[in-house]
């Protein structure tokens, strides 16, 4: 019998409906591409209806659905299923319903819709469209598997999925070398990186015997189980949940892009500029950040005092403040449209893992939530420019936007203002607030604080710097920019009003979103004096100064650079490094590719010398010793044998010559013969006698 | 009324006389599909629960004839947990090469693949050792002709190697058994799992070290079969001469000869000196699973790449089987299950998605005269989009990808791995990543890319050719979604 049968049907329809529109658009021919982006559409559609149900039925009281009072503790379902059933262990796959799961379904579902919608536009005439929508469907829904799983297991299939998806979806024009390669990029580092959360699963299986996250008190996340974990040592003082969550650490690090397993990222912008949205906004590396906020408590677990930190979360805490800074730096020696947004990305997402880092799991989330819509405002705006000016993708042949696509403009500086997070405006600018809050009162250290402020100062330098030397000045381009047809345009006007609309739930004064996420909704109440909170104030004036200082001191350099980049001679050789990206690529090529290729080759000689040489010189002993066995039948067997048949062959002839018929000589033998028997019973009588 | 297994047996061995002595190329066809399809449709049987009436021994449809009763040699036949899935998997594969086979290629081609068919079902089946050694040297002459495709002097050559090779362990396997049944005074598979070999025979002969002697010989012999590094050198050479169909039969099922025969002549018999190598043997596997998955990478050649991998593949099973005797006695049987399940799931599964790989490398062949190497193609997605989604399908069940049918065997597998020795799971999970850099360079080169020299005719997938790529994509997505119908099968009364 399953509980609550109406809300595991809505939460179910989340990844169903665009599975099933993956199901049957498989089958059609590219002729029929519009009945594949329909379906794709249509079932996405259908998902983000049952997502916006579901984040409903968590506000108080529940206005669509009788269900039990909604306290903190309560607000949670889960529905368990067994996958394998063996005679003794079984696997399940199961599906957890919760605010946050509600929320971050809204948010892929929107998105992703959106996304979708402006495809249309986009990919209208590749050869390929019917595939791209196909692979779409599948993409969203194993994200979704992620959002609502509750098994570490039915995570872990939805998570390999996603990365399948974004390998065929990077790797769509896979004509073009380049996009090939960077497909299998992406696959081997966030596989290499998955290699980490699987061998995490085992531990966790081999640990508890149970991979559910939530179980009626037997679930990994509920305090038995992790009391029982956090006072296991794995080895040295290392506890068994801390080793545990470092090895998934590894594999939301691998898929959520942090330094420094974030070289995927920057390639992975050789996908359709769609999947480019999609990949950095609500999918790919969505996954990670999500998983490390839906473990929290494990990665929590073992916390002596309020003052500390675990391992893991410290752990978390500086590679996300250094992803923060690392990325926001490289960003400004890139002049790729794409490029300069995908180490923002990056560069975001270290924003969102210094966060539960540092134990605000719940800012990471409204971060992560705002940036989804934001940054798939911006991609699709970089669409739009491509689009517009005929596939160029290098600012510095753009210029001069502004007049030729005003729309896209407007749309575009929104995102970029969201993403600098201009004060009091923008969204960007509360939930990266709500992050250099919790930072700045981590106990340990200020340092992942100052880290992550001057990557703020630095987000809102590359992405004016981005926007001005695109859309203003004169034109550049050899081609004539054009506007994008409406149905680009409106997704992204839709996602510029969410994010604009999403600013009034964010604020300290009334923050919805967050209490909503916490689940104490019902205890919210409009506080303007929250401004006046002098520790919101230490850190909300010192970020402001940092994003204007940002934003004033890009528009000074760029605003009459024409295209030049005037830091390259300002700055010399530092610059060049940061145009090269800091020679991560390189290193991780020289020191694993190659070493992994002079193993193998040096592995493929053993192999060819020894274990291959092992059966040729059987076969050839075989071969000798049927030689030498031959040898010895020439000449000793064959030579008895001929001796002997020469012998019998004699013999034979004599005795021919006996038996030769006539009688007189027969006769000679029979009185022979008789005589002799004669005399042998003479002798026994003699004998006797 | 002929005995099930009998029949099992006998139908594709009959077809095979028919395929090879009709001198219509048409008709022969006919036969050697009905055959393969009646074999199928027979093995079928064992999907039902099996009857309410199992002998003594707990075998069911057993056929018993004494031979030489004089030495507890004996013909017998009969199904338990552990042959179901090799007699099921045996015809399915068989078929699917049956059908892959050009229509317009030799019937003695066709009547070698009913023959082998029908000695590895009777390997599979028997319950005593004679038994299980006349299939097992009956097989070898049709796989050795399948091998020496005429007119190709090097084939010659790699069938003989492979005959001589595999021939040893043959060997070596009958001088074993020999001084095991000769001491205990039976053969039969039942009756020696109860015995105490090690001690009787340590006993009889007086020589202490004789049993593990005989332990290693048998072991060696299995190994070469499978093959297992380090005695896997034939493979190479055979995987790149013998046609790509015959190579089917020989990854999909032969290969599990070996991994069935550990199962079934040395995990019962020899369960001391096994728990007492099998740390070793362990980290054999292990270095044998990374170092296949190693040299994958660095090969050319398609076939002998894809026969590294399936190394590969059939090592992860020997860690699990390596695993399930490290366990302490006395331990929880949930690791053995989880080992014994994963062991026979991923087996049955890599049956499955290597012969498709090597059905799909038959098709690109016979588009590009014979041609097998990962620089002669390119593009292949732009020409040809069904077979090379379906490419995708075998590559990416390959490599493990949930939602298909290489994942639910390997995680099982590896989770009861990592219950008994977390460094050799971890060890192994590195050729997991190698596997996957391999495939998707296959990927990157063969179906990716702009188009290869050579390749603007390439023809996509023929009606026909869709008679073995639907039900082996069907069977790779279900079982992979729904592993359960195989784990169900593994349960006996």
């Amino acid at each position: 019998m399953v509980n609550y049968p109406h809300l595991l049907f809505l939460t179910l329809t989340l990844p169903l409906c665009p599975l099933l529109a993956f199901a049957l658009s498989l089958w059609l021919p590219q002729k029929a591409w519009r009945i594949s982006a329909t379906l794709a559409i249509l079932g996405q559609l259908l998902a983000t209806i049952a997502a916006a149900a579901l984040f409903w039925i968590f506000l108080s009281p529940s206005p669509l659905f009788t269900s039990p009072p909604h306290t903190s503790e309560t607000s949670r379902y889960y529905w368990n299923f067994v996958w394998l059933q063996l005679e003794s262990i079984q696997f399940p796959i199961a599906f957890l319903l919760d605010p946050i799961t509600a929320a971050m379904g809204l948010m892929v579902a929107t998105v992703s819709l959106l996304v979708f919608i402006f495809s249309l536009g986009y990919m209208a005439d590749d050869p390929n469209s019917g595939k791209f929508f196909t692979y779409l469907s599948l993409f969203t829904a194993a994200m979704q598997g992620v959002v609502i799983s509750n098994s570490l297991l039915l995570t872990f299939i939805s998570w390999e999925l996603v990365g399948l998806c974004s390998y065929l979806l990077i790797g769509f024009w896979h004509q073009k070398p380049a996009a090939a390669a960077a497909a299998k990029k992406a696959f081997l580092v966030t596989r290499f990186a998955d290699i980490g959360f699987f061998l995490g699963i085992l531990w966790m299986q081999a640990a508890t015997g149970t991979l559910l996250l939530y179980n009626n008190g037997h679930g990994i996340l509920e305090t038995d189980m992790l009391n029982g974990l956090s006072s296991t040592l794995a080895f040295g003082t290392i506890t068994l949940s801390n080793a545990i969550a470092l090895l998934i650490f590894l594999g939301a690090a691998g898929k959520s892009g942090q330094f420094p397993l974030h070289i995927w990222l920057p390639d992975a912008m050789e996908g359709p500029t769609p999947v480019s949205a999609l990949i950095h906004a609500a999918t790919m590396v969505a996954a990670g950040v999500y998983l490390v906020i839906r473990l929290f408590p494990l990665f929590n677990a073992a916390q002596i005092s309020p003052t500390d930190s675990t391992l893991p979360l410290s752990v978390v805490t500086w590679v996300g403040a250094t992803t923060a800074l690392f990325a926001a730096l490289l960003a400004i020696g890139q002049y790729d449209i794409k490029r300069i947004l995908a180490y923002s990305t990056i560069s975001q997402l270290g924003f969102m893992m210094l966060a539960v880092g540092v134990g605000a799991p719940i800012a990471g989330l409204l971060h992560l939530l705002a940036h989804g819509i934001f940054k798939a405002l911006l991609f699709l705006g970089a669409g739009s420019v491509i689009h517009g000016c005929n596939g160029e993708q290098d600012i510095r042949l753009m210029g001069g936007l502004r007049k030729s696509m005003p729309l896209t403009f407007l749309l575009y500086l929104i995102g970029t203002l969201s993403l600098a997070g201009f004060p009091i405006l923008f969204c960007g600018f509360w939930t990266k607030e709500s992050i250099f809050h919790a930072a700045h009162s981590w106990p340990l250290s200020q340092v992942p604080y100052l880290l992550a402020s001057f990557a703020a100062f630095l987000t809102a330098f590359y992405m004016i710097r981005q926007n001005a030397t695109a859309f203003s000045g004169t034109s550049r381009s050899l081609h004539h920019p054009h506007e994008s047809p409406p149905v680009m345009i409106i997704p992204m006007a839709f996602l510029a009003a969410l994010s604009l609309i999403l600013n009034l739930f964010l604020t300290p004064a009334w923050p919805w979103l967050e209490f909503y996420l916490e689940r104490k909704i019902s205890s919210l109440h409009f506080n303007p004096s929250a401004f006046a909170n002098p520790e919101f104030l230490s850190t909300a004036i010192l970020s402001s100064c940092l994003t204007l200082g940002g934003i004033i001191s890009a528009l000074l350099i760029y605003l009459r650079a024409r295209g030049k980049e005037p830091l390259s001679s300002f700055l010399g050789p530092i610059y060049s490094a940061l145009e090269n990206r800091l020679w991560v690529d390189e290193f991780f090529r020289l020191v694993l590719v190659k070493s992994a290729q002079a193993l193998s080759c040096l592995f493929a000689a053993a192999d060819s010398f020894i274990f291959q040489g092992s059966v040729v010189a059987i076969a050839k002993l075989a071969t000798i010793f049927a030689k030498i066995v031959d040898f010895i039948d020439q000449f000793f067997v064959n030579l008895w044998f001929d001796v002997i048949c020469g012998g019998m062959k004699d013999w034979g002839t004599s005795l021919a010559r006996i038996s030769g018929g006539r009688a007189s000589s027969q006769l000679r033998f029979l009185a022979a013969g008789l005589a002799a028997l004669l005399a042998w019973l003479l002798f026994v009588l003699v004998v006797q006698a | 009324m002929i005995p099930f297994l009998f029949s099992l047996i006998l139908v594709p061995f009959l077809s095979a006389l028919g395929t090879a002595t009709v001198r219509n190329i048409t008709l022969a066809r006919t036969i050697s599909l009905v055959g393969g399809f009646t074999t199928l449709a027979l093995a079928l049987r064992l999907c039902a629960p099996p009857p309410a009436c199992l002998d003594t021994r707990g075998l069911a449809y057993s056929v018993f004839l004494p031979w030489l009763p004089q030495i507890g040699i004996e013909f017998s036949l009969g199904i338990d947990s552990l042959n179901r899935l090799f007699a099921l998997l045996s015809p399915f594969v068989t078929l699917l090469a049956l059908l892959a086979l050009n229509p317009s290629s030799s019937r003695w081609l066709a009547a070698n693949l009913l023959w082998l068919e029908s000695a590895l079902l009777g390997n599979f089946c028997a319950q005593n050792f004679g038994t299980w050694f006349l299939f097992y040297e009956l097989s070898l002459a049709p796989a050795f002709f399948l091998i020496r495709s005429p007119g190709d002097p090097n084939a010659s050559r790699a069938a003989l190697r492979f005959f001589l090779y595999t021939q040893a362990g043959g060997i070596a396997i009958l001088a074993g058994y020999l001084a095991i049944g000769l001491s205990c005074g039976t053969f039969s598979f039942p009756e020696l799992a109860h015995t105490q070999i090690s001690e009787t025979l340590n006993q009889k002969f007086a020589i202490p070290w004789l049993s593990n002697l005989i332990f290693w010989l048998v072991l060696g012999g299995l190994m070469i079969k499978i093959p297992a590094i380090p005695l896997h050198g034939w493979l190479p050479e055979t995987y790149s001469r013998a046609p790509a169909v015959a190579i089917m039969i020989l990854t999909g099922v032969m290969s599990k000869m070996g991994l069935y025969g550990i199962l079934r002549l040395l995990s019962p018999v020899f369960p001391r000196e096994l728990s007492q190598w099998a740390g070793i043997l362990l980290w054999l596997a292990v270095a044998g699973a990374v170092f296949a998955a190693f040299v994958a990478i660095t090969q050319s050649d398609l076939r002998r790449a894809f026969g590294y991998l399936s190394i590969n593949h059939l090592a992860y099973c020997l860690m699990g089987i390596f695993s399930f005797h490290l366990l302490p006695p006395g331990t929880s049987d949930k690791t053995a299950d989880l080992l014994y399940s994963g062991v026979l799931l991923l087996a049955f599964n890599h049956g499955i998605s290597a012969a498709t790989l090597f059905a799909i490398l038959n098709a690109l062949e016979e588009r590009t005269a014979g041609k097998h190497s990962i620089t002669d193609f390119g593009g292949l997605r732009s020409l040809a989009p069904v077979l090379s989604g379906l490419g995708f399908i075998s590559i990416f069940a390959s490599l493990g990808l949930p939602g298909l049918n290489g994942f639910p065997g390997e995680f099982l597998l590896f989770v009861g791995v990592f219950h008994v020795s977390w460094p050799a799971a971890t060890l192994a999970s590195l050729a997991l990543l190698l596997g996957a850099f391999f495939l998707l360079n296959v990927i990157q080169r063969v179906f990716w890319g702009p188009i290869g020299k050579n390749l603007q005719n390439f023809p996509e997938i023929r009606p026909h050719e869709l008679l073995w790529a639907v039900p082996a994509a069907a069977a790779i997505v279900v079982l992979g979604i729904w592993p359960q119908a195989i784990l169900n099968l593994l349960r006996w009364p």
